[in-house]
């Protein structure tokens, strides 16, 4: 085997210390009866090369240009941030309940909740989630623990499709309704019903920008509700103003973690101080040691599964700690002045092929403001994704199965606005080729 | 030569600094006018590093975290195993890691064939009809059971099913996760040799019964011999049994729990199957399942789907690691990694148990308890993990499980040499003789690490959990 540091003689050294005669004899506890008797059929060994090259062959060539979003972007990571992600001591280590031999990434984790702090607007912040959805689900469940009378969400209907989705699961065996709040036609932005403060409601759920890439607004939700904005574009967190929310919770994808096919990612969740003993997740404090310097460690944790079991705020244990250590690395080397660069860039690039669209009489869905995406009716033109799509071109993500026949959703970011003159002379090209 | 104490990044920043820039910026970038309101307090006080400083940071900053690689990691139940760099190439190749979900399945062809044949290897192992990948972490894996086994009595219109039985042995996330479904947590206890027994658990045995929960082989490293007679109980009397698979390293071609009466179990893709722990995620926590709860699983097509519980396809980046994993050492391999990590936490518990007090003297596989009984002047399990990071050994875990008092469980992995067994067992033994030679120089330990015992009390009062710029100095 491979990965095995153990040798014939040592296996024979082994077993004498031990006082057995076989490793089989070892596995005596496990009665006969329930042994397996036939080697499982899984394929291999397979050498390094020989594996790789049957990966290669595999392989099929990424589109050239594709401008695909709904809740994951293909944003901008340095070479920095992967290389230093991959050192063995961020890799290899554990979660850090030994904090004396752990402090780099305690260290790291409260960078993390500082930086989701700054960017959310809210006071204080966990060290991470699995994802967005999770964290929106989080979000929820907690305040139904602040709101035990409530027996009814209220959740957008621009709700990311699959959050809203991941929510139905975790709400369908609790004692709660979930409710889509509609979306204005014109502008698509949620219409909040003005009972939104009542007692029985545990909490509202806006995105923003939402999954039609309209900015929302919670100013006017009425006073007393519990609000909950989710943002699945972090990137955007540095133009948009911070919403009045009670939880800001959403995906880190966008800053310094690649796609992945969707996972893994890193969630976030901020929130208010008042609100520290109900919050779910890990979470990272600073304190001094024994000789009173400065010293990190995990802390609150009277909160989490492994000290109170089945009356803790969530079960989660190994959450997203490589994920969050990326997206650390990723907003140091970019700072503010980054950031918001990279999200005009962003905004831009986004403004700039929506205008390329409507020279091509397609037009946009919604009239709500919105920062690096949006919905266009393709109808006009209905042959044209597919002909881009031969050509290597995505545009967007077709919302047909959404019952959006026509629709597509689009996503540019600032690797797009590198390359704008081409996409825009590929997009026109093909159009007029019909 | 030391490297100097490095604290958070927010003390290397300033607004003056120089940023990193994706690309050529247009003349008018920044006076764009945007339809939206914009930030108006300087992104939270957020400021610049620059590239030289942030590369320093977190380099200094991961030296002060011990690693596998440098190291044994012997935390029990967390299977902390050599992490190949294979996986890691092959993970980080664009044509895996910059792709996209939403995109059209012409080019998504290779990631399906690998993520079908990583779950029918996986069944294959453990002896389930079917895997659902999509949890994103072990805890989640039994989050999508625990809602798995609800819908199942549910649709036999059992909705008065809510007690869930769970042994004083089980991990801390049994009992937060069946509570997240609402289930009552009724806990039973092993016996003294370690051993769940049937006859600890029959007054549970009735309609109120939805399931029972079982590490096997459990936290003490025991097999459960009684597994499958509990297992036939749980299902006469309608209820339905969990496996918690975080021990699955000792079960590899050995047993199969899909096969002795499991009817659901989930697996760390994180422990057995090499993905890397990164400090605490992320991890991935595939579930397996007989066909009885088939119609109940995320994404099963069926009417009585639970619904997702993650978005897409779940932890795709740890898929592919454990897919080259898998292929990398085949059935056979696997096999020879169960039997090491068997052997390896045999060959120490043979060495300790001379030194430690053994509580439980049950046989055990992969991993060992000992405890801090009849330990002088004192001194405590604590005194003991700490002292040991000065021997250049990360602490096994400790005061885990809890029904051992002053637990210490070694959990050591099929990857560590002869070499590293002994070298750990040697620092044991010294330290626990300065338990009698040297008890205050213990109780002050680690003496050698970048910070010394850390005051949580002073952490959980005085919370400070962001950055403030008054809290420069």
């Amino acid at each position: 085997m491979r990965y095995s540091a153990i040798t014939p003689n040592d296996r024979k050294k082994m077993l004498q210390r031990i006082g057995a005669t076989s490793v089989d004899q070892l596995l005596a506890g496990v009665p006969a009866a329930l042994r397996t008797r036939r080697m499982p059929e899984v394929r291999g060994p397979v050498p390094e090369a020989s594996l790789l090259a049957e990966l290669e062959d595999g392989k099929i060539p990424l589109p050239r240009i594709a401008l695909t979003g709904s809740g994951l972007y293909n944003h901008f990571i340095a070479s920095t941030v992967a290389s230093l992600a991959a050192r063995s001591e961020w890799v290899t280590s554990y979660t850090p309940y030994q904090p004396e031999v752990s402090q780099g990434t305690l260290r790291m984790y409260y960078e993390f909740q500082t930086y989701v702090s700054m960017l959310t607007g809210q006071e204080i912040a966990n060290g991470g989630m699995y994802d967005g959805s999770t964290a929106c689900v989080e979000a929820v469940l907690m305040a139904k623990r602040l709101r035990p009378k409530g027996r009814r969400v209220l959740a957008s209907a621009a709700l990311n499709p699959q959050y809203r989705a991941v929510l139905a699961t975790y709400l369908k065996f609790q004692d709660v309704e979930l409710v889509d709040m509609a979306l204005d036609a014109t502008s698509g932005t949620t219409q909040v019903p003005l009972d939104a403060g009542a007692e029985d409601v545990i909490a509202v759920v806006l995105q923003s920008p939402n999954w039609l890439g309209v900015l929302e607004s919670t100013t006017a939700i009425a006073p007393g509700a519990f609000r909950i904005v989710v943002v699945t574009e972090a990137l955007s967190m540095a133009l948009v103003k911070p919403p009045e929310a009670d939880v800001v919770c959403g995906e880190m994808q966008s800053l310094g973690i690649p796609l992945q096919l969707g996972g893994p990612t890193a969630g976030f969740f901020a929130t208010a101080k008042k609100h520290i003993r109900a919050m779910p997740g890990r979470i990272v404090g600073r304190t001094v040691d024994r000789n009173g310097i400065e010293a990190f460690c995990i802390t609150l944790a009277t909160r989490e599964q492994f000290i109170r079991r089945e009356k803790a705020t969530s079960n989660i244990c190994t959450s997203s700690g490589l994920m969050c250590l990326r997206s650390a690395i990723h907003i140091s080397l970019m700072g503010r002045k980054g950031l918001e660069e990279a999200a005009r860039m962003s905004a831009r690039a986004a403004r700039a092929f929506l205008a390329a669209l409507e020279e091509l009489g397609l037009r946009r869905v919604y009239s709500g403001a919105f920062f690096n995406e949006f919905v266009v009716d393709c109808s006009a033109r209905p042959e044209l994704g597919a002909r881009l799509e031969a050509a290597g071109f995505l545009l967007g993500i077709p919302l047909d199965k959404h019952g959006r026949k026509h629709q597509r959703l689009i996503a540019l970011t600032e690797l797009d606005y590198a390359r704008m003159s081409t996409i825009i002379k590929e997009l026109k090209a093909h159009a007029h080729a019909a | 030569m030391r490297t100097p104490l490095e604290s958070v990044i927010f003390h290397r920043a300033a607004p003056d600094k120089e940023w990193l820039r994706a690309c050529s910026p247009d003349a008018h970038i920044d006076s764009i006018v945007l339809d939206f309101a914009g930030r108006e307090d300087g992104l939270g006080g957020m400021e610049q590093v620059g590239e030289v400083e942030v590369v320093r940071h977190y380099t200094r900053l991961s030296t002060l975290n011990w690693d596998i690689d440098r190291g044994l990691y012997p935390l029990g139940s967390c299977t902390m195993k050599h992490n190949p760099r294979l996986n890691e190439a092959v993970a980080a190749d664009p044509a895996y890691a910059a792709v996209h979900p939403e995109w059209p399945p012409q080019y998504l062809v290779q990631h399906q064939r690998i993520m079908q044949e990583l779950a029918r290897d996986l069944a294959a192992l453990s002896g389930f009809d079917e895997v659902s990948l999509l949890p994103a972490a072990g805890a989640h894996g039994e989050l999508t059971a625990v809602f798995m086994i609800r819908a199942y009595h549910l649709a036999r219109g059992q909705k008065d099913r809510n007690v869930f039985l769970i042994p004083d042995s089980a991990h801390g996330t049994n009992p937060a996760s069946a509570a997240m479904c609402g289930f009552r947590c009724v806990q039973v206890t092993s016996g003294k040799d370690g051993i769940l027994r049937l006859e600890s658990i029959k007054e549970h045995l009735n309609e109120r019964l939805a399931a029972i929960m079982i590490t096997n082989p459990n936290t003490l490293g025991v097999f459960e011999e009684e597994f499958a007679s509990i297992a036939d109980a749980v299902h006469t009397a309608g209820g339905l049994v969990y496996m918690d698979g975080a021990n699955f390293n000792a079960a590899m071609g050995v047993f199969q729990p899909g096969r002795i009466g499991a009817d659901v179990m989930h697996f760390n893709l994180h422990k057995t199957f090499t993905t890397p722990h990164g400090g605490g995620g992320p991890g991935s926590g595939p579930i397996g399942f007989n066909r009885n709860l088939a119609p109940f699983a995320p994404a099963s097509g069926d009417a009585r789907s639970i619904g997702p519980v993650k978005t897409w396809f779940g932890q795709w980046g740890m898929f592919i690691r454990a897919w080259v994993y898998i292929r990398t050492l085949g059935a056979r391999g696997l096999k020879e990694v169960t039997e090491d990590a068997v052997l390896n936490a045999n060959y120490i518990r043979a060495r300790l148990e001379k030194v430690l007090n053994l509580p439980i003297k049950t046989p055990t596989l992969h991993e060992v308890v000992f405890n801090d009984k009849d330990l002088p002047n004192k001194v405590i399990t604590l005194d003991i993990a700490k002292r040991l990071i000065d021997y250049g050994f990360h602490p096994p875990t400790v005061y885990f499980p809890i029904h051992v008092h002053g637990a210490l469980m070694i959990e050591p992995t099929e990857t560590e040499s002869l070499d590293e067994l002994d070298r750990f067992c040697d620092a044991m033994e010294a330290v626990v003789a300065e338990a009698a030679s040297n008890p205050e120089h213990l109780k002050l330990a680690p003496h050698t690490t970048p910070v010394s015992r850390v005051d949580e009390v002073k952490a959980a009062k005085d919370t400070d959990l962001v950055f403030r710029p008054a809290a420069r100095n």
